[in-house]
C-alpha cells in the first residue's frame, strides 16, 4: 500500500495539470458547437469539395458533425490522443521511475516481492487513470449541458469508455516498456514517438482504407460515429483491447519479476 | 548454519564472468570483509544475495532461506548500502527515510532521529541539495533505520571525510554488539583492518583465501627495513627473506620464520636505526594476487 500512495502522491501535480489541461479542451471545443452549428449549411456545401480520403483520415462525417455528440465524437479524437500521451507517459514514467533516478537497489532490497512493487504501481495507474477519465467525464458532461442540445447520455459515456479504453492501452505499453529497459533518460522522446507514431497511424487507415490497421492503431479500435449510432462497442474490438492489456501486464510482471538489476 | 552460506553460487553475464564456484560462509555476529579490486566480483556476490540478479548456478542463503525464493522475507532483516547511492527527486531527507522505513514493522522514528544526530544529517533538507557525502549519510540511516540483523555494505565509505568515517565504524561495531552480521565489502583494505574478524580475498571471480585477519597478518612477512654500516648478503637469512633492496646502506626485506633467529643474526650487524612491522591488509592482498 505505500507504494501506491507513494506513486499517487508522486504524480498528484501531473495528473491535476492533465485533468485542468483535458477539461478545458474538452469545455471548450463543445463550447464552440452553437457557432459550428448556425453555419452548418454553408459548411457542408464547402466540405463536399473536401477529397473524400482527408475527411475519413480525420475522422469526419458531416452528417454525425452536426449534433452535440457527433462534434463531441470529432473533437474526441484530439482529447483522446491527448488521453493517450497521459496514459503512456504515466505507464513509463510509475513503472520506470526507478530505472530513471537509479533507485532499483533501493525499492528491490526493500522487503516486498518485485510482483507486488508492480500490483501496487499498476493499481496506482488504473487509479490515476480512472479520476482523470471521470473528471474528463464530468467536464465534457458539463459543456454539453451548458449548450443546451439534447443528447444520449448513453452515447456519451461510452465514447468516454473508448477513451479511457484507449488510455489504459497506451498506459500498458508504458508498462511494458518501463518494465523492460534498463536505462531511462527522458520520457518525453519515447512519448512522441510511439503516440504520435500510432495516431499516424490512424490517419493512414483513412487514407489508405486498409482494414488491418484498424487492428494496430488503439485509435482506430471504436469508431466512434458508430458507437453513437449503435450504442454500443464492438465486442471483437472490446476482447482485442482486453486481450492486448492482459498480454502486455502479463509480459510486464515476467519482464520486471526475472530481470536483473546491474550496479551503475 | 550461517548468517550467510553459498555454495558453487556461478554468476555469468553473457559469456562475461561475474563470479566462479564461490563458497562462503558467513556466522552470526560476524564483521566479514569482502576484499578485492575493482571488477573482482565482490558486487556480483552481494547483488546475488539480495536477488538484484540471478545465479547462473549453484545456491545462496541468507538466515537459512534461499536468496531467490524467500528475498522479501530475507529483506525484512538486511539493511544494505550500496557504493552508489540514488534517491528519488524532490524529495527531502524525512520524507524518503519515512518511505524507507513504511517497509518494515517496526517504528524506526527513534532511529532515524538517533542515526542522523550522530552523522549530523539535517532530515529537513531537500536530497537534491545534499553533498555526495551527506547523501552517503542519508544512505547509511536508511540501511540502518530498521535495526537489521544483517548489514550488507558495499564499498560504503566514498564520500565520508575520515571523521564521519571513524563515526561510521563506531556505528557499525555497536550494531554489531547488538548482534548484527556485517558484510563489509571494500577494496580499500585499511578500513576492512580496522573493523573486520573475518576476510575473504577474491579474485577474478574466484574466493582464493578465507581467513581471520589474525591468522590472515600472523601467517605473513615481516617487514623489516634498516639502516646499517654492515654490508649485508642476500643469502643473510638464508632464504626467509623476500623482496629483498638494498639502497646504499638502506635495507629492506620481507621476513617469515623464528623471530628469535632474526634478531640474532640483526645484532651481529651494526645498525644505524631499524623499524620492524607487520605488513598490512594492503601487502597481504597484494601478496595473494601476486601469489595466485
Amino acid at each position: 500500500m505505500n507504494i501506491f500512495l507513494f506513486e499517487i502522491k508522486s504524480s498528484l501535480k501531473s495528473t491535476l495539470i492533465w485533468i485542468l489541461m483535458l477539461g478545458i479542451v474538452a469545455f471548450g471545443f463543445i463550447q464552440v458547437f452553437p457557432a459550428f452549428y448556425s453555419g452548418s449549411a454553408e459548411l457542408i456545401k464547402m466540405l463536399e469539395n473536401y477529397p473524400k480520403e482527408l475527411l475519413e483520415g480525420l475522422d469526419f462525417d458531416p452528417n454525425q458533425f452536426f449534433t452535440i455528440l457527433g462534434f463531441y465524437s470529432f473533437i474526441a479524437v484530439y482529447v483522446q490522443v491527448m488521453v493517450a500521451f497521459q496514459g503512456f507517459i504515466l505507464g513509463l514514467q510509475v513503472i520506470g521511475r526507478e530505472t530513471k533516478a537509479h533507485t532499483l537497489d533501493f525499492l528491490i532490497t526493500k522487503p516486498v516481492r518485485r510482483s507486488s512493487i508492480l500490483t501496487m504501481k499498476i493499481a496506482a495507474i488504473f487509479t490515476i487513470l480512472t479520476v482523470t477519465n471521470l473528471c474528463l467525464f464530468a467536464f465534457t458532461l458539463l459543456g454539453i449541458s451548458i449548450t443546451g442540445e439534447a443528447f444520449s447520455m448513453a452515447g456519451l459515456i461510452l465514447v468516454s469508455l473508448v477513451m479511457f479504453l484507449c488510455s489504459i492501452i497506451f498506459a500498458s505499453i508504458g508498462i511494458l516498456l518501463g518494465a523492460t529497459l534498463r536505462k531511462l533518460r527522458s520520457i518525453a522522446p519515447y512519448a512522441l514517438g510511439i503516440v504520435t507514431g500510432f495516431f499516424i497511424l490512424n490517419m493512414m487507415k483513412g487514407i489508405f482504407d486498409d482494414p488491418w490497421i484498424q487492428w494496430l492503431s488503439p485509435f482506430q479500435f471504436f469508431d466512434k460515429f458508430e458507437v453513437i449510432s449503435t450504442q454500443s462497442l464492438d465486442p471483437i474490438f472490446l476482447a482485442w483491447s482486453c486481450f492486448l492489456i492482459l498480454a502486455m501486464i502479463g509480459v510486464s510482471y515476467l519482464i520486471y519479476t526475472k530481470k536483473d538489476i546491474h550496479a551503475l | 548454519m550461517g548468517i550467510i552460506e553459498t555454495k558453487k553460487l556461478t554468476k555469468y553475464y553473457g559469456k562475461s564472468r561475474g563470479i566462479i564456484d564461490v563458497d562462503l560462509t558467513i556466522e552470526k555476529g560476524e564483521i566479514f570483509g569482502f576484499i578485492g579490486p575493482n571488477g573482482a566480483g565482490k558486487s556480483t556476490t552481494i547483488r546475488l544475495l539480495l536477488d538484484l540478479i540471478k545465479p547462473t548456478g549453484g545456491s545462496a542463503s541468507v538466515f537459512g532461506l534461499d536468496c531467490q525464493k524467500d528475498y522479501a522475507k530475507i529483506h525484512e532483516e538486511i539493511g544494505y548500502l550500496p557504493s552508489e547511492v540514488f534517491y528519488y527527486e524532490n524529495m527531502k531527507v524525512k520524507d524518503l527515510l519515512a518511505y524507507s522505513a513504511s517497509f518494515y514493522k517496526k517504528d524506526c522514528s527513534a532511529k532515524i532521529k538517533e542515526l542522523a544526530k550522530r552523522l549530523d544529517l539535517d532530515l529537513n533538507r531537500k536530497i537534491d541539495d545534499l553533498s555526495y557525502g551527506n547523501k552517503k549519510k542519508v544512505g547509511i540511516v536508511q540501511g540502518l533505520l530498521h535495526s537489521p540483523q544483517l548489514i550488507i555494505l558495499d564499498e560504503p565509505t566514498g564520500g565520508l571525510d575520515p571523521l564521519m568515517q571513524q563515526t561510521f565504524f563506531e556505528i557499525l561495531k555497536e550494531e554489531n554488539r547488538r548482534g548484527a552480521t556485517v558484510l563489509f565489502s571494500s577494496h580499500i583494505l585499511s578500513e576492512v583492518q580496522k573493523i573486520c574478524d573475518r576476510v575473504a580475498i577474491i579474485k577474478d571471480g574466484r574466493i582464493i583465501r578465507i581467513d581471520t585477519m589474525a591468522s590472515l597478518t600472523e601467517s605473513m612477512y615481516l617487514k623489516v627495513a634498516m639502516e646499517t654500516n654492515t654490508e649485508v648478503p642476500q643469502d643473510f637469512l638464508n632464504g626467509s627473506m623476500n623482496n629483498f633492496v638494498v639502497n646504499g646502506k638502506d635495507v629492506s626485506f620481507l621476513y617469515k620464520g623464528d623471530t628469535n633467529e632474526l634478531l640474532a643474526k640483526l645484532s651481529k650487524l651494526d645498525i644505524v636505526r631499524i623499524s620492524m612491522s607487520e605488513p598490512d591488509l594492503e601487502e597481504i592482498f597484494m601478496h595473494y594476487y601476486e601469489k595466485e
